[in-house]
């Protein structure tokens, strides 16, 4: 049976519990949403007292399923102001699952002066310990540190100074399994800051010595057809350029057709997309001893991780992705990859979003701050929240709070979290899922590119976004979406997997039903937190400003994203 | 011969990427990138080039994104 | 708003043009060509003058006349056997949809291999096949002009479209004189089907101002010669104006693609067998009453071509009624029946609802519409 662990930061105590029945057959996003429902005071403080960080892994954990430990983090988001549920990826996850454990609730204000630490140790006893001597300390450090006390093979989830000082953008780290860099990021929605105003700096799960065993209702059928559906997931994954590359490779399909985002969302093409692009990217891997192919995960067949190391071939970052380029880069008008390199490394070191962080630079290019394309100015500013100078903490409040500062009219949000590196115009139903999901601006939420006939037009995006939507939900409460991309040809197989572990003959529908009742149950929580239709558009300029690369303005009628969740 | 997937093609003199997919059966579009003797290519841009003899071609195609 | 338009068929209209079949596919090259056709077509004595015609302009023929309605794929990839043992190098289809899709069906298997469930959807990169002249004889589907064929996949038990450039006639032979024949219900049944056509890719996410022209034309034709052609199919002039309007209804619909008419038509077709024209007109009304919402502005033109009469203070709410009220008065005066007429039991509708919004026609509808919205749109049209 699995359990759950309540920290309470008042008293400072953990108990173990067993998981509610309620949450049995709930993993992930799904069950993020049910909890929060339930226990989340909807218009609470996001730093106050009655919010909570949940942690919890998906349905599948604990089984040999591809991809089945990815983690949530969920919370009512500070930036957002809505609920988050902020999917990573990682070692803690498989660990956790090791050691039984389905959820981490982290509940009140620390009443003392921390911060602390919640350690797991390889008996399973999970104890909350002084880690003063880590404060302020950024994530690089911090994993070392913690590396060197409990061991290289340990699990961490820390926050870096960003969370701390509870900016809004700041995120939560999870080492990658192996070489246990902090890089993977549950980056959206401020989550950081909830665990830093709660006092948690960090999480380290052990190895356990005895490793939980997940009871099934079927176990012989649930390992035959999870054995098929990896193996139909491994072959896509064959000829997936994640794979093959890593999610950089989406840059030479963005950078063509005008999806990719150039000069804060101006819509523009930028000619040298190539520079911050795979071709580039693979050399300087095979000269410089970095790697690709790389799992963050165990059993992972997607492996689209890397590690990249600078010009001497010292290591710089891992996990360096798409939409911390595309936005570092062509959308800052920086074609340097090595810089925005740096620029990953830095904030994945102090704990910020890279995708709030980009945008918030490149909105104070637009008002004039500093030139556009200034890698040094960019470096400096991004310096300045870890010195939590006054223009530093504006900027690690994101994107919004640095454009109303300097009086920037374009300011590319939407409830307040900036967008991911797709401009709306160009790939209209993404700019639905911008605009509708309860999570935000949030790509993750609803990818609709290459899937309507022509991303720039109107035809079938609303119904491609409400499809991915749904989709998403249930992805991310399995398992990691890149994967689930694969696993179209056996859908099907996921409601036997589903029957197999939880008992019942109800196939994929129960699935379905339960992606709708999790985008449902998000979007009644937001509407309970005070969002209203109005919070479901985009910013004006994109309805009115034409991208140059296509010719198209955002010109979805409100009407369409009203009805998009009339199930 | 031309290598699609690992699929052994017949080499044609000035025979275009599109017609060496054709002839492999395969599909590409606007969402196809593909490793050309290991450098990434987007499809629609070299579809009506001349592949080489002894060219090796992996076809991937995005499916998500991040 | 940026949209397209493709021209996809050149076309040959007019009395007696048909004669001009064996001219045309020996001018396009061929020496060899598979006929296609149904039996009921030969035994109405269209097909052999075409045969005889493409005889005595040098061209060999083999005919295939096993044409079935909602072509099953079993019988067209025996067509294709047939086809490639004899060698052919062009296709001539005479007939319906059924004749044309088929023909379609048989030249996507020429140079890919079957079965054709395998291309269902949309298909960018098929070995193309052999050049086709499609000669309508009903008023119609359209598929002369279009870039898609609907074939039945019998083990699955459901009919999908394959939708390619290698779906695309060289060219469609319009002759009135060929339609002259068609009985009434067919007449007006086809009729209905390019109506549904011309309003459906009206008021869905892909119409542009080309293919709204077209459609408009045909909705004006339509509602002044439907009537005639079926009460008098001798008349060679509502022959001839149907012909072009159903034409014109196929352009438009390629392009601005069809929605939540044709989801239900294919939905309550497959589930009753009911032909296609008249299982797309039972809830058209309502649909476009519908579509409405978002959608007034075409709506008006709808109303406007059909000659109803609508307040220039109208909310879109009144034109959708009066697009509604029009729409059934036409389907009254031609006699197309409803659901309750056809047989079809009322408490079937709630649960064929969930199957019209999984057809693949639904992403394209102007606004979402729930389920249980669709079902309640059934229910008004059920005894309409």
């Amino acid at each position: 049976m699995w359990s759950k662990l309540i920290v309470d930061m008042n008293t400072l105590s953990v108990s173990r519990e067993p998981l509610d029945e309620d949450f049995r057959e709930l993993g992930g996003k799904g069950l993020i949403a049910q909890y929060m429902i339930k226990n989340v005071p909807p218009q609470c403080d996001p730093l106050g007292e009655q919010n909570q960080l949940i942690f919890c892994l998906g349905i599948f954990a604990g089984t040999s399923f591809t991809t089945a430990h990815r983690l949530s983090v969920g919370g009512k988001s500070p930036l957002t102001g809505g609920i988050k549920e902020s999917n990573v990826g990682g070692y803690a996850g498989t660990l956790l699952a090791e050691q039984g454990i389905k959820m981490i609730i982290l509940r009140g204000l620390p009443e003392k002066e921390g911060p602390s630490l919640l350690h797991i140790d390889s008996s399973g006893k999970a104890e909350l310990l002084d880690a003063a001597e880590y404060k302020g300390m950024g994530n690089y450090d911090l994993r070392e540190k913690l590396a060197g006390r409990f061991g290289e093979k340990v699990a961490t989830i820390t926050i870096g100074s960003a969370g701390e000082m509870g900016y809004r953008s700041a995120s939560i780290h999870v080492s990658e399994f192996g070489a246990g860099h902090p890089s993977r990021a549950a980056a959206r929605g401020g989550l950081g800051a909830v665990m830093g105003s709660k006092g948690l700096k960090a999480i380290v799960v052990e190895k356990p010595t005895v490793r939980f065993k997940v009871e099934y209702a079927d176990e012989g059928k649930f390992r035959e057809t999870c054995t098929l559906v990896n193996k139909v997931i491994a072959q896509g994954a064959q000829n997936d350029p994640f794979h093959n590359i890593g999610t950089i490779s989406t840059i030479e399909v963005t950078g063509a057709n005008g999806i990719l985002p150039v000069d804060n969302f101006s819509g523009k093409l930028f000619p040298a997309y190539q520079e911050v692009g795979a071709n580039k990217f693979l050399t300087n891997l095979a000269t410089r001893g970095g790697k690709n192919k790389l799992a963050c995960q165990p059993g992972c067949v997607v492996q689209c991780s890397n590690c990249y190391n600078d010009a001497n071939g010292e290591y710089l970052t891992s996990g360096f992705e798409y939409e911390t380029i595309a936005l570092f880069g062509p959308n800052c008008h920086i074609s340097d990859l090595d810089s925005i390199a740096r620029m990953d490394r830095f904030c994945d070191d102090i704990g910020v979003d890279t995708i709030e962080a980009a945008n918030a630079i490149a909105v104070a290019m637009e008002a004039g701050k500093l030139p556009w394309g200034d890698v040094d100015a960019t470096l400096a500013l991004l310096s300045e929240m870890k010195e939590a100078t006054e223009f530093g903490r504006i900027l690690g409040d994101g994107c919004e709070a640095v454009g109303k500062h300097l009086g920037c009219k374009r300011i590319p949000v939407v409830k307040h979290q900036a967008m991911a590196g797709y401009e709306p115009r160009n790939t209209k139903g993404t700019g639905i899922t911008y605009a509708t999901s309860p999570m935000g601006a949030d790509h993750t939420a609803g990818l609709t590119m290459g899937r309507a006939f022509d991303d720039a037009g109107r035809a079938a995006q609303a119904y491609a976004s409400n499809k991915l939507q749904v989709a998403m939900c249930i992805a991310d409460s399995m398992m990691c979406i890149f994967a689930f991309a694969h696993v179209v040809p056996v859908m099907p197989k996921l409601g036997e997997m589903m029957d197999a572990m939880y008992g019942g003959n109800y196939g994929f529908p129960r699935l379905a039903a339960m992606g709708v009742k999790t985008l449902l149950t998000e979007r009644g929580y937001n509407k309970m937190a005070g969002m209203t239709d109005a919070d479901d558009r985009l910013p004006e300029f994109f309805y009115k400003e034409r991208s140059v690369a296509t010719g198209s303005v955002f010109d979805i009628n409100d009407y369409e994203l009203e009805v998009l969740f009339d199930f | 011969m031309i290598y699609v997937n690992e699929k052994e093609i017949p080499y044609t003199p000035n025979m275009t990427l599109v017609q060496v997919l054709s002839a492999a059966g395969e599909e590409a579009d606007e969402m196809t990138l593909l490793l050309l003797n290991g450098k990434v290519m987007n499809f629609m841009h070299h579809a009506f080039e001349p592949i080489e003899d002894g060219a090796k071609i992996k076809l991937l195609h995005i499916v998500s994104g991040g | 708003m940026i949209t397209s338009f493709h021209v996809f068929v050149p076309a040959l209209m007019g009395s007696g043009a048909s004669f001009r079949t064996g001219i045309k596919v020996r001018e396009m090259g061929c020496k060899k060509v598979l006929v296609v056709y149904d039996k009921g077509l030969k035994a109405a004595g269209i097909a052999d003058p075409i045969v005889e015609n493409l005889h005595s302009a040098g061209i060999e023929t083999v005919c295939f006349d096993g044409v079935l309605p909602d072509p099953p794929d079993t019988v067209v990839e025996d067509a294709v056997m047939m086809a490639k043992e004899a060698g052919i190098d062009g296709i001539v289809a005479v007939g319906g949809g059924s004749a044309i899709d088929s023909a379609k069906a048989i030249n996507v298997l020429i140079n890919n291999p079957p079965p054709i469930m395998k291309y269902f959807g949309v298909q960018k990169n098929l070995k193309p096949g052999v050049p086709m002249v499609f000669i309508p004889t009903t008023s119609g589907t359209g598929s002369e002009v279009t870039n898609m064929c609907v074939i039945s996949c019998t083990s699955l038990n459901k009919k999908d479209s394959v939708v390619s450039p290698v779906c695309v006639g060289k060219l469609a032979i319009l002759d009135p004189e060929l339609t002259l024949g068609l009985p009434p219900k067919m007449t007006a049944a086809t009729g209905v089907d390019a109506l549904a056509h011309a309003v459906e890719s009206m008021t869905g996410n892909q119409a542009n101002p080309l293919s709204d022209a077209l459609a408009r034309d045909a909705i004006r034709t339509i509602k002044e010669w439907l009537p005639v052609a079926y009460r008098d199919g001798s008349n060679i002039e509502a022959r001839e104006k149907m012909l072009l309007a159903s034409m014109f209804a196929g352009m438009a619909f390629t392009n601005g693609l069809v929605h939540l008419g044709h989801s239900i038509g294919h939905t309550i077709g497959a589930q009753f067998h009911i032909p296609h024209g008249i299982a797309c007109a039972l809830v058209l009304p309502e649909v476009i009453e519908y579509t409405a919402k978002t959608e007034w502005k075409k709506v008006l033109m709808i109303c406007e071509c059909l000659g109803a009469k609508v307040s220039p203070y109208a909310t879109p709410e009144e034109i959708g009624e009066a697009a509604r009220t029009a729409l059934r008065a036409l389907m009254k005066s031609i006699d197309i029946p409803n659901m309750k007429d056809l047989g079809i039991p009322a408490d079937a509708l709630a649960k064929i609802a969930p199957l019209i919004t999984a057809d693949t026609g639904f992403a394209l509808v102007p606004y979402r519409i729930t389920t249980a919205k669709v079902a309640d749109m059934l229910q008004h049209a059920y005894d309409a």
